[in-house]
């Protein structure tokens, strides 16, 4: 999220209340001095900090590696463009490459603060039984939204004639697994493809990284990982929403 | 500028590009609606003769949020709009049924309900049409198209349940609540599951026994603006019955009730089900007969019991062999309820064969009173709940038994 072309992005044009924030502060240096303010702006100014909300430290290595995050599948089941993320091959097991996975993820982490942070809505998805109550446990606890049960294709495609009135589509959506069985790409993949919806995913060695806007290669199969992704998910919504009151605080 | 910034650049280009072009394409459409409608003279021009100056008048694209501000501004005005409607009908409704009155001469001050309504409508309109929803009707508006069900939202848009995007937000709430019920249930270890089984009462459990899950077209209503389907029923009978028999269901006794009810006998069969009666101790009991050959058993079946027998006044011992014990237990083994429940039995007739299965009969009859619907369904695939028809053939003329002939000789 570095450089400075992301000041530039249209639909990262600051909230109108962020925006007069930093022009407060642009006043008061200007009437200080006028030859910092370019750097102030530069602190301030979210998209051009490289952690604003610090999500970086939310995920390390160590913890990743004990939460059984590299294991992949069997080296059959293997998609072909996974293959860059892998560390090698042990008892026909792909091994996931986790010192790649780390900065995925962290980028991954930034993007869904910064949505968070300007009031988007985050949608938690998942097909895999055993942790599908978890995840909607976070979503409810973290104040976002979860959707863990069979997709209707419809949901955002078709959303006034199933509904029944206009409902306004989640900004960005995670995929806590994105398969819904062994073979076929989850449908809400596709879904949010169409609508040009941005997505997170954990991407095990058997996926296509192709289909998520910010591909997590990782195993996403294993219980320990998911409670681990889902914890940090959690705290990252969680600086996130901290961050976005204390803005507005300080704003007032 | 890594690899990810890239494509989020990507994408929200894209993302402003669609936004801005469907607004333009709207917006030009709209503008040439307009200028056609001022002046009739000038011809219709095609969507493609939209050019120069008029390009620049175009007002500038929303932005996304604006959009989604409209749009939910515009979903209000909506529902405003149909409440006012609503007002209406149900003020002429109220007017027609005072039209109603003084053209049958009934007193004015004296409230009419739906009923008079529709015996006024009979007698004014009379109509001879077969389909008796095709003819006139009177019915008030809120009956006739109910207020449609809105998801709440604040706003910013933003829904106010969870898992509004499932479209089924309280029915899947309702099984998260339970997933997480059994999540803790399963928490529990061995130790606590022997002291906290004790605390309930055996009546209570068999309270709780006797009570079968709300049916289908009874669970459909409870959530209705949602449309739950036969396979979301059946997910949620799964769930809620693992939850039950878990060996500690009964601490989400309360939880789970909501959806219990007692069981009815069945209207529709042809025979009607038995139900249990109380006795003096309390107990609940069900006599039933039971027959095969001459053999004629009469049963009742204890509730609360300890798996007593009493045959003819002997216990299971009546029956010397061992493989006709098992035969009069088969229906308790199959409910595996063998410890709970008395049997007391008087049988005549037939052989000894013939008097066991009398009694597993009788005895199979009486347990479908106490047990559920699934497990009557499996005494009954076991041959347990049927009358063996079979009986004993005649001897017939110029033969030495039923079918068999005498021996031939050579003469």
């Amino acid at each position: 999220m570095s450089g400075s072309h992301s000041r530039n992005l249209p639909a990262f044009r600051l909230l109108s209340t962020t925006r007069k924030y930093l022009s407060n502060i642009l006043n008061l240096s200007q009437s200080n001095e006028s030859g910092n303010v370019n750097d102030r702006l530069q602190q301030q100014d979210p998209l051009d900090h490289q952690d604003y909300f610090q999500v970086r430290d939310l995920v390390s290595l160590e913890t990743m590696f004990e939460s059984q995050c590299h294991y992949g599948h069997h080296q059959d089941c293997r998609n072909e463009y996974m293959t860059p993320y892998l560390f090698g091959t042990r008892c026909n097991i792909d091994i996931i490459d986790l010192e790649k996975t780390v900065p995925l993820f962290q980028d991954a982490l930034n993007v869904l603060a910064h949505v968070v942070y300007r009031g988007g809505i985050v949608l938690f998805v998942s097909r895999q039984k055993m942790t599908m109550h978890r995840v909607e446990h976070m979503a409810k606890h973290v104040g976002e939204f979860a959707h863990c049960r069979q997709w209707n294709s419809g949901v955002f495609t078709n959303t006034e004639q199933i509904v029944g009135f206009p409902t306004r589509l989640p900004d960005l959506c995670v995929f806590l697994h994105s398969q819904t069985s062994a073979v076929m790409p989850h449908p809400g993949l596709v879904d949010c493809a169409k609508l040009l919806i941005p997505t997170i995913g954990i991407v095990d060695s058997n996926c296509d990284p192709r289909l998520v806007s910010y591909p997590i290669p990782a195993n996403d199969d294993s219980f320990l990982s998911i409670i681990y992704y889902l914890k940090v998910f959690e705290n990252t919504v969680k600086l996130a929403k901290q961050k976005r009151q204390d803005d507005l605080l300080a704003e007032k | 500028m890594s690899f990810t910034t890239l494509r989020l650049y990507r994408h929200l280009n894209l993302l402003q590009f669609a936004t801005s072009e469907s607004t333009y394409n709207r917006r030009a459409l709209f503008h040439q609606s307009h200028c056609c409608q001022q002046n009739k003279n000038v011809p219709a021009q095609g969507r493609d003769g939209l050019v120069g100056s008029e390009t620049s008048t175009v007002p500038k694209a929303f932005s996304r949020t604006q959009m989604i501000t409209r749009s939910m501004e515009r979903f209000i005005k909506h529902l405003q709009g149909e409440e006012l409607k609503r007002q209406r009908d149900i003020a002429e409704y109220e007017l027609g049924k005072r039209h109603l009155a003084n053209m049958m001469g009934l007193d004015e001050g004296q409230e009419m309900t739906q009923e008079d309504v529709k015996k006024c409508i009979e007698y004014l309109f009379p109509s001879g049409l077969f389909n008796k929803q095709a003819r006139p009707m009177m019915e008030h508006p809120l009956v006739l198209r109910p207020r449609v069900q809105i998801a709440e939202h604040d706003e910013e848009g933003r829904p106010k349940h969870y898992l509004h995007y499932t479209m089924k937000p309280t029915f899947y709430e309702l099984l998260h609540k339970a997933a997480v019920k059994y999540e803790r249930l399963k928490g529990f270890d061995g130790g606590q599951e022997g002291n906290l089984s004790v605390n309930t009462t055996a009546s209570e459990e068999i309270e709780f026994e006797m009570l079968e899950w709300i049916p289908y077209a009874e669970f459909k209503d409870l959530f209705k603006p949602e449309k739950i389907s036969e396979a979301d029923y059946k997910r949620f009978l799964t769930l809620f019955s693992r939850l039950r028999e878990h060996p500690l269901g009964h601490m989400e006794c309360d939880f789970v009730k909501t959806f219990l009810r007692v069981r009815q006998a069945a209207d529709s069969g042809e025979k009607k089900k038995l139900l249990p009666i109380k006795d003096e101790d309390g107990r609940l009991f069900v006599i039933e007969r039971g027959f095969k050959k001459t053999a004629k058993a009469y049963v009742s079946l204890k509730n609360n019991g300890s798996g007593q027998w009493n045959i003819n006044g002997k216990d299971l011992t009546y029956f010397e062999d061992v493989l006709y014990r098992q035969v009069v237990m088969w229906p308790l083994q199959l409910c595996n309820v063998i410890d709970r429940y008395d049997v007391s039995v008087r049988v005549t007739g037939s052989g000894i064969s013939g008097q066991a299965q009398a009694i597993r009969l009788g005895v199979s009859r009486c347990l479908s009173a106490f047990m559920s619907q699934e497990l009557v369904e499996k005494m009954r695939i076991a041959g347990l709940l049927t009358r063996d028809p079979r009986r004993r053939e005649r001897k017939k003329p110029g033969q030495e038994k039923a079918r068999k002939p005498f021996t031939w000789l050579r003469r």
